[in-house]
C-alpha cells in the first residue's frame, strides 16, 4: 500500500547531464554544453530548468538548435544564487536538467513553403540566447527560408555574444545582420553604435509576408514594438515576443510565472503579439 | 584552509550566541568545517581576516562604532546577528528620551547630578543615539529576531560556505502562522504586530500562545497606517500602540519621527 | 447509490471506530472562536459539532497538499552518481466533516493537479484519502456566500455525503463510491428508501437567500472581472492591505507554491545528500513575481489584489470552466483588516453599473 511512486513519473526529479564544455563568453555569461542521457527533442524557444540537487534550479533558455540530439547548449548569466553555483561547475561535472518546457516556436511558421518572405529577429542582450535556437535551424537550412534580418544589440562590445558564429552567418545568402552596441566604450567594435530601435526603419520588408521575433530585457519591448508599428504594417499574429518570468516548477502549477491567465512556463515564454492584447501584464 | 568565522559582541545580552550554543548538534557539525575565532562565549583568540563576521548587539559609543568599522574592513561578509544588531532592540527606546533624563530614570537624581558635574563620567552617558549595525557599516546579511533563529543561522552558514547567496523571504509573520494553522491572535481577543513584522521565526511566539511584538523588525513594505487603524479599532490607545511599535523597532527609520 | 439513516450517537461511535484504524481528521474547536482539522484520537475527545462549526482556519484540502512536502530526496554515491527517491511515504487518511464549499475546493484541486503534466504527489495523496462530507442547512456565519458562489449543494468527490434531517439528531448518509460502501460497513444504520424526499424536506428548511449574495449572477462575473479595469476599486482595498498573504494561504483553491532545495551538512559541504521540498506561497506577498536580478512584475498591492480576484473569477475559470471561489468566506473572515473578496467583487460590479449609468 505504501509502495513508493514510480520516480519516473515524478516531474520534479531532474535528469543528470554531464558537462562537456564551459566557455566564458563575457564577464557574467558562460556557455554550457552538456550531454544528456536522452535527447531533449525540443522546439526553438523552449527552456529547461537547470540546477543542482540540494542547491536549487532556475529557468534557462535552450540555445542549441532543435536537431542537436543529446547535446544541449545553454548560456547562463551569473545573476542569483543558483546561477552563481552553476558558474563554479567544470567539465565532467553533472548538472540537473528538467524539460523541455514551454511553447516555443514552430519552424513551419517561418518557412518559404508557408508563404513567408522576410524574417526579422531582434535580440537585445541575453535575448540572443533563446533566439539562437531559432536562428541556427534557419541558417543550417537557409534555402528553406527567405531573407533573415538579424538586429542584435548589446550594451558594450565586451558583452556581445556569439560574434564568431554571427560572422559565419553573415556569409550566407539573403542574410542581413546588423550588430549594435549602446556604447562602444572605447573598445574595438566593427558594428554600429546605437539602440536596437534605430535600424528598424531601414529594413525593407514584404510586410504581409514577414515574421518578426523579439527578445530582450523587459524595458526593450515597448520601444521596439512602437518603432515597428510606426514603420511597418505587420499583422500582430506574425510578431512574436519571448518573455522572461520567474519560472519555478515548469509545469504550469506553482503560479510564479503567471501573466494574467497564462502560465509563462506552459503557454509561453513565446507569445504572438496578437495574444498580448489579452495579457496586459505581459509587457510591464 | 578552513574559512574563519568570528563573533563580536556590542551592547546585547549575548543571548543569540547562547541560542546557537544551545543547538549543540548543528554547532559541533559546523566546528568541523570552520575555524572559530573571537567567540567570547566559547574561546578567545585573535585573527586578522574573517570570512564571516557576526556582529551581535547595538552600537552606542563612538569607540564601538570605530571598532565596528575596523571589523568591517577585515571581513568578507558581515552579518548582523539578532535584533540588537539589526534594529536596536529594546535598548534603543532610550533614543526617545534625553540622555540626562534617561540616566536619572535608571540611577536616580543624585547620580545624574553627579555625572553631569564630573567630567570623568561624561563619556559613559553622553551617547545620543543607539544605532543598528547597518547605520554604521554595510551589512551583507541580517539574522533577525530576539534571539536569532538557529535554523536561519544554519541556512546562512551553509549557503556562504558552499559559495551560495542565502536568501530570506521578506514575508510577514502571518505567512508562518497560516502554515502552522495558528488561530489568529486578533481572534483570541489580543493584538499582534505579525501583519507588519518580518517573519522567518516560524511564528514561534504565536505557536506558543503569545503575540508577535515584531522583534525581527518591520517589513520594508509594512502598511503601518492600516495596522495603526486596526489596533485603534480594537480599542487600544494611541500611546499604547506607539509604545508597542517602539518595543523592538526603535532604531528603525519609521518610528524615529 | 445506497442511502442510510442513523442517529447522532451511532454516527459518533462510527467515527471513533474508523479513527482507531487509521488517520481520521475532524474539525476541532480551538482556544478562541476557530476550528482546525485535527486527528481524532480517543472517544469523547471532542464534541462533534459538525452542524455549526465555523469553517476551519485552513481548508481540509491542505491535507492533500501539505506545506513542506518532500518532492524528492537524493544522495550521491562514491562515483558521484545521483540517486533519487520519492521521499515521503503517503499514508491513507479519512477527512470527515468536509463542507460542500471545501468539497468543491478539493474537486477543483483535483482538476488542477491532473491537468497537463500530472502532479504525482498530490494525486497519490488524493488517491489514499477518503472524504466524508457534510451538508449545510444554515449559513455557517456572516462571511459565508457559498450559495451565490454555487457550491452550496456540491457533492462530487465525497465517498459519503451526510445530510442532517429535520428530525433531531437524525442523519442521512449517501454512499457515493465503492470506498464509501467499505467505510459504512461498520456503521449501525437503517437502509433508507425515501432518501430524496427526506433530504429535500431538510433542504427546504434552509433560509432564503442562503448567506450573502453577489449583486451580479456568478455566470456574468467572469466577463465583468475580465474586462473591467476597476483600478480604483482595487486601489481602495490595497490601501489597507498588509500584503501578508493570509487570504491566499487560507483559500481552498490557492495552490501556488515555492520550492526549496537543501543539503545535509554532515561534516561536509559536498551536498552528498539532500531534498527538495515545496511550501505554500502567496501571490499577495510582494516578492512573489520577482525574478533573479530584482525586477518585480507585480510590485503594487493593488495589482496583486486584482491578480487574486482574477485568478478566482477569470483566469482559472477560463481554463477549467468553474468559478474558483467556493464562497467559504475564509479570506474575508481571516483578513485582519477585513478585506473580503465578496466585497471586492461586488464593488467591481457596482462600479461597472455606475459607469454604464453615467454613460446613458
Amino acid at each position: 500500500m505504501n509502495a513508493p511512486l514510480d520516480t519516473y513519473n515524478n516531474p520534479y526529479i531532474p535528469m543528470m547531464a554531464e558537462i562537456e564544455l564551459v566557455e566564458a563568453l563575457t564577464e557574467r555569461e558562460s556557455l554550457f554544453r552538456v550531454i544528456l542521457p536522452e535527447p531533449l527533442n525540443h522546439r526553438p524557444g523552449q527552456f529547461v530548468m537547470a540546477g543542482l540537487p540540494g542547491i536549487g534550479e532556475c529557468a534557462i533558455s535552450i540555445s542549441s538548435g532543435p536537431d542537436s540530439g543529446r547535446i544541449l547548449e545553454m548560456v547562463i548569466r551569473k545573476a542569483g544564487n543558483v546561477t552563481g553555483v552553476l558558474h563554479q561547475l567544470n567539465k565532467k561535472d553533472l548538472i540537473g536538467i528538467r524539460g523541455p518546457f514551454g511553447s516555443g516556436f514552430n519552424l513551419n511558421d517561418f518557412r518559404l513553403s508557408t508563404g513567408n518572405e522576410d524574417i526579422v529577429i531582434i535580440a537585445g542582450g541575453l535575448g540572443l540566447v533563446p533566439l539562437r535556437s531559432l536562428i541556427i535551424p534557419m541558417m543550417e537550412n537557409k534555402s528553406e527560408y527567405g531573407t533573415v534580418h538579424l538586429i542584435i544589440g548589446s550594451r558594450t562590445p565586451k558583452e556581445a555574444l556569439f560574434r564568431s558564429q554571427i560572422k559565419q552567418w553573415k556569409q550566407l545568402q539573403d542574410c542581413n545582420i546588423i550588430e549594435l552596441v549602446d556604447d562602444a566604450d572605447f573598445q574595438e567594435w566593427d558594428g554600429e553604435v546605437g539602440l536596437v530601435t534605430e535600424p528598424i526603419h531601414r529594413l525593407i520588408l514584404d510586410e504581409k509576408k514577414t515574421q518578426l521575433v523579439l527578445c530582450g530585457p523587459p524595458v526593450m519591448y515597448k520601444f521596439v514594438l512602437m518603432e515597428i508599428k510606426m514603420n511597418f504594417n505587420i499583422p500582430d499574429e506574425q510578431i512574436y515576443v519571448d518573455l522572461e518570468r520567474r519560472m519555478r516548477c515548469g509545469l504550469g502549477k506553482c503560479g510564479h510565472c503567471q501573466i494574467n491567465h497564462v502560465y509563462c512556463c506552459k503557454e509561453g515564454p513565446v507569445f504572438r503579439y496578437s495574444q498580448l492584447a489579452d495579457l496586459p501584464e505581459a509587457l510591464t | 584552509m578552513k574559512p574563519k568565522i568570528a563573533f563580536f559582541d556590542f551592547a546585547s545580552c549575548e543571548g543569540c550566541q547562547l541560542a546557537l550554543l544551545n543547538c549543540e548538534d548543528i554547532f559541533l557539525d559546523l566546528l568541523e568545517l570552520v575555524d572559530l575565532v573571537e567567540f567570547r562565549e566559547a574561546i578567545s583568540e585573535k585573527s586578522a581576516h574573517y570570512d564571516i563576521a557576526f556582529i551581535e548587539g547595538s552600537i552606542h559609543r563612538e569607540e564601538d562604532s570605530k571598532r565596528l568599522v575596523d571589523i568591517r574592513s577585515r571581513s568578507q561578509y558581515l552579518v548582523a546577528l539578532g535584533a540588537c544588531a539589526c534594529n536596536g532592540n529594546v535598548q534603543a527606546r532610550s533614543n526617545f528620551i534625553a540622555p540626562a533624563e534617561n540616566y536619572q530614570l535608571v540611577y536616580g537624581e543624585e547620580a545624574r547630578n553627579r555625572v553631569q558635574i564630573d567630567k570623568n563620567y561624561w563619556p559613559l552617558w553622553a551617547h545620543t543615539r543607539v544605532r543598528s549595525v547597518e547605520e554604521i557599516v554595510k551589512v551583507d546579511f541580517h539574522l533577525r529576531g530576539c534571539p536569532m533563529s538557529a535554523n536561519e543561522f544554519l541556512i546562512l552558514v551553509k549557503a556562504l560556505l558552499s559559495n551560495q547567496t542565502p536568501h530570506f523571504p521578506e514575508n510577514a509573520v502571518c505567512v508562518e502562522c497560516k502554515r502552522n494553522a495558528n488561530e489568529c491572535v486578533f481572534d483570541k481577543g489580543m493584538s499582534c504586530l505579525g501583519p507588519i513584522a518580518y517573519g522567518g521565526c516560524d511564528a514561534i511566539c504565536v505557536n506558543n500562545g503569545h503575540v508577535c511584538d515584531a522583534c525581527r523588525g518591520l517589513l520594508p513594505y509594512a502598511n503601518v497606517d492600516a495596522h495603526n487603524e486596526l489596533m485603534l479599532s480594537k480599542g487600544i490607545s494611541e500611546e499604547a500602540i506607539k509604545s508597542r511599535y517602539r518595543l523592538f523597532c526603535s532604531a528603525e527609520k519609521m518610528s524615529q519621527d | 447509490m445506497n442511502a442510510y439513516t442513523t442517529q447522532l450517537e451511532q454516527l459518533k461511535s462510527w467515527f471513533f471506530a474508523l479513527a482507531e484504524k487509521q488517520s481520521f481528521f475532524l474539525p476541532k474547536k480551538m482556544e478562541g472562536v476557530n476550528y482546525r482539522f485535527e486527528r481524532l484520537h480517543c472517544v469523547n475527545e471532542q464534541d462533534l459539532d459538525l452542524l455549526s462549526y465555523r469553517p476551519t482556519i485552513l481548508p481540509p484540502g491542505k491535507h492533500l497538499f501539505p506545506d513542506g512536502e518532500i518532492l524528492f530526496t537524493y544522495h550521491k554515491d562514491e562515483q558521484g552518481h545521483y540517486h533519487f527517491s520519492q521521499g515521503s511515504t503517503i499514508e491513507p487518511q479519512i477527512i470527515a466533516g468536509v463542507r460542500s464549499c471545501d468539497l468543491k475546493g478539493i474537486y477543483l484541486m483535483d482538476r488542477v493537479f491532473s491537468d497537463g503534466i500530472k502532479d504525482t504527489h498530490y494525486l497519490q495523496r488524493r488517491e489514499k484519502t477518503d472524504i466524508i462530507a457534510f451538508n449545510c442547512l444554515t449559513p455557517c456565519d456572516d462571511h459565508c456566500f457559498c450559495e451565490t458562489a454555487q457550491s452550496l449543494d456540491f457533492q462530487t468527490g465525497a465517498d459519503i455525503f451526510i445530510s442532517p434531517l429535520l428530525e433531531k439528531d437524525c442523519f442521512l448518509l449517501e454512499v457515493q463510491s465503492s470506498r464509501g460502501d467499505e467505510l459504512i460497513k461498520t456503521l449501525v444504520s437503517d437502509k433508507c428508501v425515501n432518501a430524496t424526499e427526506l433530504k429535500q424536506q431538510a433542504m427546504d428548511s434552509r433560509p432564503k437567500p442562503f448567506g450573502r449574495q453577489f449583486v451580479t449572477p456568478v455566470e456574468q462575473l467572469s466577463e465583468i472581472i475580465h474586462h473591467e479595469d476597476a483600478e480604483y476599486v482595487y486601489q481602495q482595498y490595497a490601501k489597507r492591505c498588509f500584503s501578508c498573504g493570509t487570504c491566499n494561504l487560507v483559500c481552498p483553491t490557492c495552490y501556488c507554491f515555492e520550492t526549496k532545495d537543501e543539503f545535509e551538512l554532515e561534516n561536509s559541504l559536498d551536498q552528498a545528500k539532500g531534498k527538495k521540498t515545496r511550501h505554500w506561497d502567496a501571490c499577495l506577498n510582494p516578492g512573489f513575481a520577482e525574478v533573479a536580478g530584482g525586477h518585480n512584475f507585480r510590485p503594487e498591492a493593488a495589482a496583486r489584489q486584482r491578480h487574486r480576484v482574477r485568478r478566482k473569477f477569470d483566469y482559472l475559470p477560463q481554463r477549467f470552466e468553474q468559478t474558483f471561489c467556493t464562497g467559504c468566506g475564509r479570506c474575508g473572515r481571516q483578513c485582519t483588516t477585513g478585506i473580503d473578496i465578496f466585497d471586492i467583487v461586488n464593488d467591481v460590479c457596482l462600479s461597472v453599473e455606475q459607469e454604464q449609468e453615467s454613460e446613458q
